[in-house]
């Protein structure tokens, strides 16, 4: 492989879990140590035709992780840093694939016994197991470049950014999972068990396309509540009704349903 | 000190400020009454959306609330800038903060008055649960259920008490919105939280109340007005009783319901005024109770504020509520008293929202195109629209109250039918029509109804709005003048607007004198033995015009429109004819699809204008008037109406299948009044000899003797055999033979000869068959003669009177008359519908393409550029009619053509036209041997004759059209059509007739379908049209619809619409006179719209017409990209633009990032498909640096590039150059070469 800026070519190594039940061989997982950020790390191998669809590649640390619209991603050793490549198909080829994405995470994070919801369009969201007071897990950034739609997949698995660290109007506090379990957890440890659950769950749901909506639905955050939805200076207030099928969020406001692509929201 | 008295209001509020805090319709409302009386300021809140509005202009100050089109709501603002301007008062209207506990605490906190209830007023009798407690203390009855609040389990228990159906409501709830009705235990959950939800989202309050759900009841309320002495005033009750999902659509006042006594009233407006009373109550207030057959009224709401339907109240007392509101607001004594003011008219309102009834009162915004208000006598109109206002979506959707009184009900009921007959508000749908309905129902109109009165009447939904139809023609006229072209006559951009014109059609119409007009047909009438009789006896030879059907058909591709049919049709009608050939074959389908003409209307109106001469159509066996076989139970559909309307019915089958006929021969010979005239397909060719002819015939007077249960002798009297000679091919010498042979064989047997022109032999093949003893003849107009219908009837007249010595006796100055005018209006059909080719072509007797199809065919070869090609066409034509044999009528002769042209130009793809005389050499070859004796290289060869044909050449070869009537063809033929698979063809052929295995269409099913679509009830002709043309009938009903009948348009409009300043005038159907000037074109906009603006009957109207493509690719003021243009960098969905990583002058190369999309968390690198220099950028963003976004839609033009025109030279460098004069790199400074 040619050198690359992003990160030490020398130190990737692939990773091929066992086929599955039906002897389908299962996404190949990319591990490197530290890269300026697992997306980068993403498009580099993609262009080397090393990045299929459903391959991902896992990170150690980013030293310029980012979040959506170039935030910075509070990006230390421990965590889960990775980019996964996603069909460009339904129903990820247009808005839902935010959604889709969260949901097929959450979900993992289901399984393995996390109470994570989703807070849309796809923020992880664990719930504190007394309270339910729910706290940012995780996040996952898309990224279309040239007809390739990598997820930046960013979970607290050692540690969370401090309350002080995130952005000013943070919808909520942070936390990690190294919160609420005694053993430590080992980040690419639970990546080769979440791409595990999320690929399976695609591929062996043949009506993911059709379903995804309504088991999103079942995991929205604050779905019922009275939430505000903020973007620049408008602020919508309205009952969280569900999502359309667009992936954008619905809300009942004024007698009235109306669906919602952007903004950020919090609860009312 | 005594009370304050008007007076003492009207001084103080002189010259001082009252605000209104609403928009629209009560804003406007209460200004008016502001300025009339107390010489005030009337200020009015304004959004930025309403800056304009039409309600604006009765306010002389406006109090600006900014671009948020919701801050009518925001209670803060508008208090603190009415403070700033000094207002005294403010008026809340209704709706928006009216009924806002906070308004009139604020108000008072600020030193102004709140021109309305007091906060705790309103707290008491404003929010339902506490005004049911004052009730009940007072002893007022409320409709049963919970006092207060409840939760689910109350509910329950409740619901065991009273039982069911009950209703939740929202406890700050009003207008009908949040009533959920439970009929059964298993619904109470769901709608709890329903109700609860959308009471939390509505009201921002969660709680609901239960009631009773009292079935059958009317809404009635009570107006009261009190002031702050303790006087109170309650008004006649309104009946609110039409309503739909609780919201009030129509206002009565008094109820016209019987049972409406006296005592009840006074009840009513004894409970009202105690109820004010026992809360100190002073401003308007309408208490409002549901009232049940029996006469027993229960209280649900007081409402503590100015009512949508206070109007019809001063209507009926000649007062003004508004102007008493505010004078009790500021302490005058109430002028009202029960000795002194008395009610004196009925009133109702109608709600003219802007909401389409028919699509679920689904609101409507945009541009308002016309507006006429109602006025004259008993007419009040309180609005918020005009013409060209821009209808705001943010709002609800009530353009207008329209109010009339009278002494009387049905006076009053009177008047706003007329009103609503004269309010005319265009570009938007409005409930205007549907009341028209619900007045003419006569439950409505004897007070006989409920609550659910529109929920359980949907027949009032079913209604045409249609403006009326000179305004629509008038559009129909704007869009042929801006386009310069009829899109509608479907014949491309024949002209454009600049195109020099051929300039109005004012046709000269001789008189016809009232002798002729008098003299009656020769024909029997209404009895076909006795007409047939009369030709058979009479010695002369007969004539039919076909002018108006198949001469124009094949002339003018049938464009020949009803509105010239009305002129010429008179003349012809009093020519003698035996009948004039109007209808059927293409000009049925055409009609409807090109002229926008019903078929069966067009035939009506012939019967009217030319009553006296039988009107003819034909009919091609199954596939009656369409192109591909119909089942048998809608053959005789469209057969019973065929018989209404024509008097003699041509029928004939391309394969002279004459079983195909059947159905239309039974429906046809069960009208004793309409004769029946199977036709003998004609060709002149090997085997189809005289022999074989009469065999078919025989066949013919077969089935006829069969349906009719007579001999085949009496059957060949009772019907008219046509000889239908399609491509004008048969000589004359073969039309001797034959009909001498016919007449030896059949004497009694009438014989009807058509023919075309098309080998230039008309007049002797006519005179031949004439001279053998055929009846009648089908001739037309000299004026419209031209290559290829049927020949002139003068010539004809005089060879057979002149050179044969036949006797004719047609009125021959009438013909003259009927030529002149044609002679005025052919012009205009030669120059945009005439042929592509013309003349004779004599060469049809090998070719054979019949009539029309002569030219159009062949001018389907040039425009796909095979005209070189074109002889090789005919030459297979030739070829193949003698392989494959039928008669080249429709659909014969578009199959034969279609094969012709797909071996010709296959042969000529495969190998060039080497190939293509190959092929020729083959077919030859093939027509003259038999296939026994094919060589083993023949044997081959012939599989690719027809290899390249199309499924209706197979369908033809396996049967599915019916019997060929020369028997299959030889095998190679199927091997060649069918390949591999031939021989399972040749096992699946059928000589049935295709009715034998077509099932019967579902007419039930068929008609919901036409009615979903039309969402009406088509009518019996649309029904029939829809079943044989769906898609060209609709487009015809839909095209009526938006335009009205084109007919009533002069052929020039039609062809050419008018100049600017141009004169038209015209009659619309109902026979109304209109005059319309077109007074400008404006350019086409950059979204390709012209705007034409025109004088109809004095009013000016504009009208826009898309006449190109968008220039600019502009949407709504955003410029789009061209996909097509690679230099065209457009946002790949909607979304935000959040970073914009060139300028202008910038190079990029292919695959470069430009800017970046973000929707909803996924971030869409765009990248350059192309090297260029960015040469715009449109839109441009820098999140981090100031973290705005900018939201673009799908396919909008964000960065356009331009090519780069150089490249550097110097082998490691390579950069594009920018700039045309550069001598050297910008880049690496090397010279460029």
């Amino acid at each position: 492989m040619s050198s690359c800026q992003c990160f030490d070519e020398c130190r990737i190594i692939p990773w091929v879990d066992s086929p599955d039940v039906n002897n389908n061989p299962l996404p190949v997982i990319w591990f490197t140590g530290q890269a300026t950020s697992a997306l980068d790390a993403g498009f580099w191998l993609q262009k080397r035709d090393r990045l299929a669809v459903w391959d991902s590649v896992i990170v150690a640390a980013q030293t310029a992780g980012r979040g959506q619209l170039r935030r910075t991603w509070f990006s230390p050793p421990g965590n889960i840093y990775a980019a996964l490549r996603l069909p460009l198909i339904p129903p990820f080829d247009g808005s839902a694939a935010s959604v889709a994405t969260g949901l097929l995470l959450a979900s993992a994070l289901h399984e393995l016994g996390w109470p994570v919801l989703l807070k849309w369009p796809n923020d992880l969201v664990l719930l504190s197991r007394q309270e339910g007071i729910p706290h940012k897990l995780g996040g996952i950034l898309l990224e279309e470049r040239g007809g390739v739609l990598l997820a930046g997949i960013g979970i607290n698995v050692a540690s969370a950014p401090s309350i002080c660290v995130l952005r000013k109007n943070a919808a909520m506090a942070a936390a990690s999972l190294a919160d609420f379990v005694k053993q430590p957890l080992l980040a690419e440890k639970l990546w080769q068990q979440l791409v595990k659950h999320v690929y399976l769950a695609y591929a062996q749901d043949s009506a993911f396309i059709r379903r995804w909506q309504s088991r999103a639905e079942q995991l929205l955050l604050w779905r019922g509540s009275n939430v505000e939805l903020s973007e620049d200076r408008h602020t919508t207030r309205g009952k969280l009704a569900g999502l359309s099928p667009t992936g954008g969020i619905c809300l009942f406001t004024d007698g009235k349903m109306t669906e919602f692509l952007s903004g950020t929201l919090r609860r009312a | 000190m005594g009370n304050k008295t008007f007076a003492e209001v009207q001084d103080f509020l002189q010259g001082k400020v009252i605000l209104v805090a609403n928009r629209g319709i009560p804003a406007r409302r209460i200004c008016r009454s502001i300025r009339e009386r107390f010489d005030a300021v009337a200020a009015m809140t304004a959004a930025d959306v309403d800056k304009t509005a039409p309600a604006a202009s009765t306010a002389q100050e406006l109090l600006l609330l900014g671009p948020e089109p919701r801050s009518y709501l925001d209670i803060d603002k508008i208090i603190t800038k009415a403070r700033q301007r000094g207002v005294v008062g403010i008026h809340p209207g209704w709706g928006f903060a009216s009924e806002d506990t906070r308004f009139p605490q604020r108000c008072k906190e600020a030193g102004i008055t709140f021109i309305g209830a007091t906060a705790e007023a309103m707290n008491l009798l404003g929010n339902k649960v506490q005004a049911r407690e004052v009730a009940r203390r007072l002893g007022i009855p409320v409709v049963p259920g919970s006092g207060g609040a409840v939760d689910i389990a109350g509910t329950r228990q409740l619901i065991d008490e009273i039982g069911l159906p009950v209703m939740l409501k929202a406890e700050g709830g009003g207008g009908g919105r949040g009533i959920f009705t439970i009929y059964n235990q298993a619904e109470l959950e769901d709608a709890f939280f329903k109700a609860s939800t959308m009471a939390q989202a509505s009201f921002g309050n969660p709680h609901l109340f239960l009631e009773k759900f009292l079935d059958n009841v009317r809404h009635i309320e009570i107006q009261i007005i009190a002031d702050m002495y303790g006087n109170v005033f309650a008004f006649d009750e309104r009946d609110c009783t039409v309503q739909r999902n609780h919201q009030k659509l129509i206002e009565i006042t008094p109820s016209h319901w019987p049972g409406m006594t006296q005592n009840l009233r006074e009840r009513l407006k004894d409970y009202a005024r105690r109820l004010i009373r026992a809360v100190g109550y002073h401003s308007l207030a309408t208490v409002e109770f549901l009232i049940t057959p029996d006469g027993s009224p229960y209280l649900i709401e007081v409402n503590t504020r100015l009512q949508v339907e206070h109007g019809i109240t001063e209507c009926r007392y000649g007062i003004d509520l508004v102007e008493e509101q505010i004078a009790v607001a500021f302490g005058a004594e109430l002028r009202y008293r029960e000795e002194s003011l008395r009610a004196s008219y009925c009133s109702m309102q109608v709600r003219i929202n802007c909401e389409n009834p028919q699509n679920n009162f689904e609101p409507n915004s945009g541009l308002i195109t016309r507006y006429v208000s109602p006025g004259g006598p008993g007419v009040r109109l309180d609005s918020n629209i005009s013409a060209g206002y821009e209808f705001p979506a943010n709002y609800d959707s009530a353009g207008a109250l329209l109010i009339t009184y009278a002494h009387d009900w049905e006076k009053t009921l009177g008047i706003m039918d007329r009103a609503l007959s004269e309010y005319i508000i265009g570009g938007i749908k409005t409930t205007i029509p549907f009341f028209r309905q619900v007045l003419k129902n006569s439950f409505f109109r004897k007070g006989d109804i409920n609550t659910y009165f529109i929920a359980n009447h949907p027949e009032l939904m079913l209604y045409t709005d249609l403006a009326p139809e000179g305004e629509r023609l008038a559009r129909l006229v704007a869009e042929i003048s801006v386009k310069g072209y009829n899109p509608y006559v479907q014949l491309g951009a024949y002209r454009s607007a600049t195109t020099p014109a051929l300039g109005p059609f004012e046709p000269v119409l001789p008189p016809i004198s009232s002798s002729v007009q008098r003299k009656p047909s020769p024909y029997p009438q209404g009895d076909r033995l006795a007409t047939l009789d009369f030709i058979r006896d009479s010695g002369w030879i007969h004539f039919s015009d076909t002018t108006p059907r198949d001469f124009t058909q094949s002339n003018s591709g049938n464009r020949f429109r009803l509105a010239e049919d009305r002129l010429l049709g008179p003349y012809l009608d009093n020519v003698g004819y035996f009948s004039i050939e109007n209808g059927g074959g293409a000009h049925f389908h055409v009609a409807m699809m090109a002229n926008m003409t019903y078929p069966f209307s067009e035939a009506n109106e012939w019967n009217n204008f030319a009553p006296k001469t039988f009107k003819q159509l034909l009919v091609r066996s199954t596939n009656v008037l369409g192109y591909t076989p119909q089942p048998r139970n809608l053959m005789h559909k469209t057969g019973e109406m065929i018989c209404d309307c024509y008097q003699v019915v041509r029928c004939f089958d391309f394969l002279n299948h004459i079983e195909n006929m059947r159905p239309i021969a039974e429906v046809v010979l069960s009208r004793k009044d309409v004769i029946f005239q199977p036709a003998l397909s004609m060709s002149w060719a090997k085997g189809f000899d005289v022999s074989h002819y009469l065999d078919v015939i025989e066949a013919i007077l077969r089935m006829i003797s069969d349906i009719m249960g007579v001999t085949s002798k009496t059957a060949s009297r009772s019907i008219i055999l046509g000889l239908k000679d399609m491509g004008g091919v048969c000589p004359p010498r073969f039309m001797t033979e034959l009909v001498e042979a016919l007449r030896k064989r059949w004497p009694e047997l009438v014989l009807h000869y058509h023919r075309h022109y098309t080998d230039g032999l008309f007049v002797p093949a006519c005179g031949a068959a004439a001279k053998a003893g055929a009846h009648i003849l089908d001739v037309g107009l000299g004026a419209a003669v031209r290559s290829y219908g049927q020949g002139d009837v003068l010539s004809t007249m005089a060879y057979l009177e002149d050179e044969l010595g036949l006797t004719c006796c047609l009125n021959k100055n009438a013909i003259r008359d009927a030529n002149f005018v044609c002679k005025q209006l052919m012009p205009y059909y030669d120059r945009y519908c005439s042929p592509y080719f013309q003349g004779i072509d004599y060469d049809v007797t090998l070719h054979g393409m019949p009539g029309g199809a002569t030219s159009s065919s062949q001018e389907g070869a040039m425009k796909q550029g095979y005209i070189h090609l074109l002889p090789y066409m005919l030459k297979f034509l030739e070829g193949t009619r003698r392989i494959v044999r039928y008669h080249d009528v429709t659909p014969g002769s578009q199959i034969t053509w279609n094969t012709a042209f797909l071996a010709v130009t296959g042969a000529w793809k495969r190998g060039g036209e080497e190939e293509v005389r190959y092929l020729l050499e083959v077919l030859n070859e093939a027509t003259s041997t038999p296939q026994t004796e094919f060589s083993s290289e023949m044997r081959k060869a012939c599989l690719t004759v027809y290899q390249d044909c199309n499924d209706a050449f197979r369908n033809l070869l396996l049967g599915k059209f019916g019997k060929l009537p020369l028997g299959f063809p030889a095998d190679w033929v199927y091997e060649s059509a069918f390949g591999a698979e031939w021989k399972m063809a040749v096992a699946k052929r059928t000589e049935a007739s295709p009715l034998e295995t077509l099932p019967n269409i579902n007419m039930d099913l068929e008609e919901q379908i036409c009615t979903d679509i039309l969402k009406r009830k088509p009518n019996a002709e649309e029904f029939i049209l829809y079943l044989n043309h769906p898609a060209d009938a609709l487009k015809a009903i839909q095209f009526k619809a938006q335009y009205g009948d084109p007919n009533n348009l002069p052929l020039h409009v039609w062809f050419e619409g008018l100049k600017i300043g141009q004169d038209l005038y015209f009659n619309e159907t109902k026979g109304k006179p209109h005059h319309l000037v077109l007074l400008s074109i404006s350019r086409p906009s950059e979204m390709g719209v012209s705007v034409c603006r025109y004088v109809l009957d004095s009013e000016i109207m504009s009208y826009e017409v898309k006449v190109s493509q968008p220039t600019g690719f502009r949407v709504k003021g955003v410029a789009m990209a061209d996909p097509a243009n690679r230099y065209h960098i457009a946002a790949p969905s909607n979304g935000d633009l959040w970073v914009m990583y060139v300028h202008p002058g910038d190079i990029v190369k292919a695959g470069e990032e430009v800017f970046n999309i973000s929707i909803m968390k996924q971030e869409k690198a765009v990248l350059a498909s192309v090297d260029g220099i960015v040469k715009r950028v449109l839109r441009t963003a820098d999140f981090k640096e100031n973290k705005q976004r900018v939201s673009v839609c799908e396919g909008e033009l964000i960065v356009e590039l331009a090519p780069v025109p150089r490249l550097c030279s110097h082998p490691s460098c390579g950069q594009p150059i920018p700039l045309d004069n550069a001598a050297f790199c910008p880049y690496c400074g090397s010279r460029v070469e």
